[in-house]
């Protein structure tokens, strides 16, 4: 703490003030002084020559006084002060630089700092365990890559021989249904997990209800119990403290509700339901099917290595795979419990707009830094002089840098405000999205602080040092002689050259990961799905284990019965069966038309299928162009069918007619004969593929092998449809007590929540697009008023010497062509590779973002920097050209 | 022949202060008679090192320093070493120590 004292002294010296410390030290020298003298006169001296004699043998006291201060730094906070006086003076002396340089920092640090803390939350923040550091997903990996669940006699292995770690869980989950038979009056379908006893000990996470499952437990209360999440308890027990001990049916077993978890709990990924399940009991089941294994998650000692662990588990996974070389192999991955729980992709998408942002923020300093060297460039007179009365490099190279610090720190104040409305208003937006993690609270707080403290030093730094290094060369005789040709100002000149080519490859990357990314978004958002969505509700119909019905028959029976049920209703004109989504979300699939030789299943037509019942399309509010619906005689047992969208129809048969063409989906499998044509409709995101967009062929439920997996219920209504949600659900249950549906609710409202994340990025690249493109603008208006002072006494000599303008135009962009060109060529790879990559992660299938499939994108991009950068290298030129030569040559 | 304050070897000046001031507190100017009285007026401090060096050990919290009165009933600074002080000036007589037995094996030996 020795340092600690000293930093006190110092200011303590400081605080006293600088003329109580001139005067203590006076006095003390003067008392020397007159000590001397006193001996001097002891031995004979006369008072006159004894005081010479003092004063002689004492040295200079003024050089003695400069040296006592400076060994207090005085000397140095002497400096700062006249530096940060210097700094308010420019500030306010160049209002339209400071300003423009403040907003231009104020942006970037804005983009940076609020990228960084929704990075944070995304990427870098847990469960909420006092240990999430010490929680890791253990995995087998195969040769893909891909990972595999392990067989319950292994979890058994790990836990009983695992040194460390001190615990291991396990836990499978599958959708299911809930229900309170005192709550609302209808099953739910959710995601719940089937978990070893020790699961929630192991994640350290308390319940706000209740308890949770303990190893200590017995296995009749563990049996009995579940753990549910706040929004079930919500949803089905209308947040009563009497939700503990109440009875709920899960799967239509009778269970007590033992606890309520945190707000925005959800572990291992969307789950609400927890269930205890005795792993021990499966451990003889060697060949566990998928559904009968579990996933691992792992408590780390305190104090053992990630490295210590993986060693361990790979002799473990060793060990296991030479007993069962099928089932394992031999690499395992232990992974951070934040990271595995989300979506790699978004992860990915997040990481890469923070590395953008960041990338904005750099350009900004740049941006500043430009300003500030022009503004720098105008004190040259007054540096110059500075220098030649005797300051030193670093003290002048410290006023421009305090210069840049002033401009940070306001660029950082403008940022952290912006910022923080960036975090209030996506916290807002961040309620609406369903998959989004409630817990996700992007909020600035200490560590954000932090980055933004460290970011605003790196902008002063970054933004300052290249006009300080500039600055602290300024000589007054280079300048009455004009130094262009120093060594000093060919190396300022090459960093100037180097910062004009990265700044156009930036801002163009920015530019074309912005536009691209904001037209791919704004271009799925703005798909019409072609039906009437507002009129259409949807609901899950997954029969499950609970509904009691399993077979083909019996849940082709239910979906009749049901249909014939809610069209009884008032107000509920048509009732059909569509795949997942109402049909939003095809299958792809390989299509081979009759009549057509294909030497491999390659060359089959690439199409999207979709299994609907009789009446969906009348449920869709649409006509078909030609032929019939599906019928009730459209059974397996009889011709097979199916109906095609126009698109596909008008591909394959251009001028025929589709009616009674056959086509197939498997190369055994039967022929289906086209008794169809339906307008294009469902032609959303989910059709990624521009070669297959809108072509569609649609088979009958009826005629299918497997029914029941993701059917989805369709009903169009009139009126107001919240109505009719409760009547929907008494239907169902009074068909089957325990058939569970998921929320009923309009197409379009569905449509809409699963569009939120799609919305948020949006809304992000939107914002983030704009600022590039002011930014853009406003850098490569840096660049010229830089550039500008910097060539402007050389292009008065060259025309004071006879050059004409042309030539003048001519030598400006021949300096720069090749930075720009560079630059914008390196600019557009770069945005392309970044674009493809966000785009790919924010949503589904393949993205395009080729030039050729968003030339307007790259054109605009391409015309932004271009023409901006002729601009900033062409206007100086041509002022100079124009200018009175003699004018151009006068500094100031 | 006295050796000035050019002569002396870089530091060496801190280490005698610090280790008059180990045997008590003292005044600037009884500090540099002291040292030329115990060196056996080998080493004649300038009075233009002697200060700069002072507060150089107090940035360093080595000494601190408190107004008195002298034997003469005169007004003076008075500095006293800090246990910081008290550490260093240890460790820096036995690495002296260690130097000047060094210098003294090569002149004698070499």
């Amino acid at each position: 703490m020795l340092w600690f004292k000293r930093v006190l002294l110092k200011i303590g010296i400081l605080k006293e003030g600088h003329q109580a410390f001139r005067e203590e030290l006076e006095e003390e020298i003067q008392i020397h002084i007159d000590q001397m003298i006193e001996e001097n006169v002891a031995a004979g001296m006369t008072r006159q020559k004894a005081r010479s004699a003092a004063l002689r043998r004492f040295g200079n006291v003024l050089n003695v006084k400069e040296e006592c201060r400076d060994s207090w730094s005085i000397r140095v906070f002497d400096q700062l002060i006249h530096g940060l006086q210097f700094a308010f003076r420019l500030f306010f002396r160049h209002p339209s630089t400071s300003l423009l340089s403040v907003i231009v920092l104020t942006i970037g640090l804005g983009i940076g700092i609020g990228m960084f803390a929704m990075a944070k939350e995304i990427l870098w923040s847990g469960i909420g365990s006092s240990h999430d550091d010490r929680l890791f997903v253990i995995r087998w990996l195969d040769d893909s890559n891909d990972w595999s669940k392990a067989r319950p006699k292994d979890y058994q292995h790990l836990k009983k021989n695992l040194k460390s770690f001190d615990r291991i869980t396990a836990y499978n989950g599958h959708r299911g249904s809930i229900h309170n038979p005192k709550g609302v009056a209808y099953p739910e379908t959710y995601f719940m997990q089937w978990v070893s006893e020790d699961f929630f000990e192991t994640l350290g996470i308390k319940p706000i209800l209740g308890s949770y499952f303990s190893s200590s437990d017995s296995q009749e209360i563990l049996a009995s119990s579940i753990v549910i999440s706040h929004r079930v308890w919500v949803n089905h027990f209308n947040e009563s403290r009497n939700a503990i001990g109440a009875l709920a049916f899960v799967q239509g077993k009778a269970y007590s509700v033992r606890g309520v978890m945190p707000k925005g709990f959800s572990f291992p990924s969307y789950d609400d339901v927890w269930i205890h399940e005795n792993w021990q009991t499966s451990v003889n089941d060697t060949n566990a099917s998928s559904s009968r294994r579990v996933e691992l998650c792992g408590l780390l000692k305190q104090g053992i290595s990630i490295e210590t662990a993986k060693s361990e588990l790979e002799v473990m996974a060793k060990q296991l795979a030479a007993g069962d070389q099928q089932f394992y192999k031999d690499k395992i991955n232990l992974i951070p419990n934040r990271l595995s729980e989300r979506d790699e992709e978004v992860n990915k998408a997040t990481l890469l707009t923070l590395i953008c942002a960041l990338l904005v923020l750099v350009v900004s300093c740049m941006n500043a830094s430009n300003l500030i060297a022009a503004r720098a460039f105008k004190r040259s007179y007054e540096l110059a002089t500075r220098r030649a009365l005797g300051a030193s490099r670093s003290s002048i190279s410290i006023f421009v840098l305090l210069d840049a610090f002033l401009i940070s720190t306001a660029g950082a104040i403008g940022g952290w405000l912006l910022a923080g409305w960036g975090c209030a208003f996506s916290n807002k937006i961040i309620g609406n999205i369903p998959k989004a993690p409630a817990h996700y609270h992007f909020e600035l707080d200490n560590g954000v602080a932090l980055f933004a403290i460290g970011a605003t030093l790196l902008a002063a730094i970054l933004s300052g040092i290249v006009p300080a290094l500039r600055a602290s060369k300024a000589n007054m005789q280079e300048l009455m002689s004009d130094g262009s040709g120093t060594s000093s100002s060919k190396f300022i000149g090459k960093l100037a050259k180097f910062m004009i080519g990265f700044q156009i490859a930036v801002s163009g990357a920015m530019l074309i990961v912005s536009l691209v990314t904001t037209h791919e978004i704004r271009k799925t958002l703005e798909m019409p799905l072609g039906v009437d969505s507002e009129q259409i509700l949807i609901a899950s119909l997954n029969p499950g284990r609970a509904s009691g019905i399993d077979s083909r028959i019996e849940i082709l029976n239910f979906h009749d019965q049901l249909k014939r049920e809610l069209e009884g209703l008032p107000n509920i004109e048509s009732v059909a069966l569509t795949g997942s989504a109402g049909g939003i979300f095809q299958s792809k699939s390989r299509i081979r038309i009759e009549g057509i030789a294909y030497t491999s299943e390659e060359e089959w037509s690439k199409s999207y299928t979709l299994t609907i019942s009789q009446d969906a399309f009348k449920t869709y509010g649409v006509d078909l162009r030609v032929g019939r619906d599906f019928d009730q005689f459209d059974t397996i047992d009889n011709r097979l069918v199916c109906i095609v969208s126009d698109s596909f129809a008008k591909e394959h048969w251009p001028n025929e007619n589709p009616i009674g063409k056959r086509i197939a989906n498997n190369p055994e499998g039967p022929w289906y004969s086209v008794i169809g044509v339906a307008p294009d409709i469902l032609k959303t995101n989910v059709q990624r593929d521009p070669k297959t967009a809108g072509k569609l062929v649609y088979f009958h439920v009826k005629q299918k092998e497997k029914v029941g997996g993701s059917t989805r219920l369709i009903a169009r209504g009139k009126g107001d449809l919240s109505a009719q949600v409760a009547s929907i659900r008494k239907s169902i249950t009074q068909l089957l007590p325990h058939f569970a549906t998921s929320q009923i609710r309009t197409m379009d409202e569905y449509w809409e929540s699963r569009q939120e994340s799609t919305k948020f990025f949006a809304l992000i690249f939107s914002v983030f697009g704009t600022a590039v493109l002011f930014k853009a603008f406003t850098g490569l208006y840096a660049m010229m008023l830089f550039a500008s002072k910097n060539r402007e006494r050389e292009f008065g000599i060259r025309i004071a010497i006879g050059a004409l303008p042309i030539n003048i135009l001519r030598s400006a962009f021949s300096s720069t062509f090749a930075q720009m060109m560079v630059g914008l060529a390196l600019g557009l790879g770069i945005g392309y590779g970044i674009s493809s990559v966000i785009v790919d992660a924010v949503m589904d299938g393949q993205p395009n973002t080729s030039p050729l499939a968003h030339p307007s994108a790259y054109t605009i991009a391409i015309l932004v920097v271009l023409s901006a950068s002729v601009l900033a290298t062409g206007i100086p030129a041509w002022k100079a050209s124009t200018a009175n030569p003699l004018q151009a040559l006068r500094e100031e | 022949m006295s050796i000035n304050r050019n002569d002396l070897l870089q530091g060496t000046l801190d280490l005698l202060i610090l280790r008059v001031l180990a045997t008590g507190d003292r005044h600037g100017y009884s500090i540099a008679k002291r040292i030329e009285q115990v060196s056996g007026e080998i080493f004649a401090i300038q009075m233009g090192s002697l200060y700069p060096a002072l507060h150089r050990l107090q940035a360093k919290a080595y000494i601190t320093s408190e107004w008195g009165v002298t034997e003469t009933k005169r007004k003076a600074k008075f500095y006293s070493l800090t246990p910081e002080g008290k550490q260093y000036v240890e460790a820096e007589e036995s690495s002296w120590e260690r130097f000047v037995l060094g210098m003294r094996n090569v002149l004698d030996n070499a």
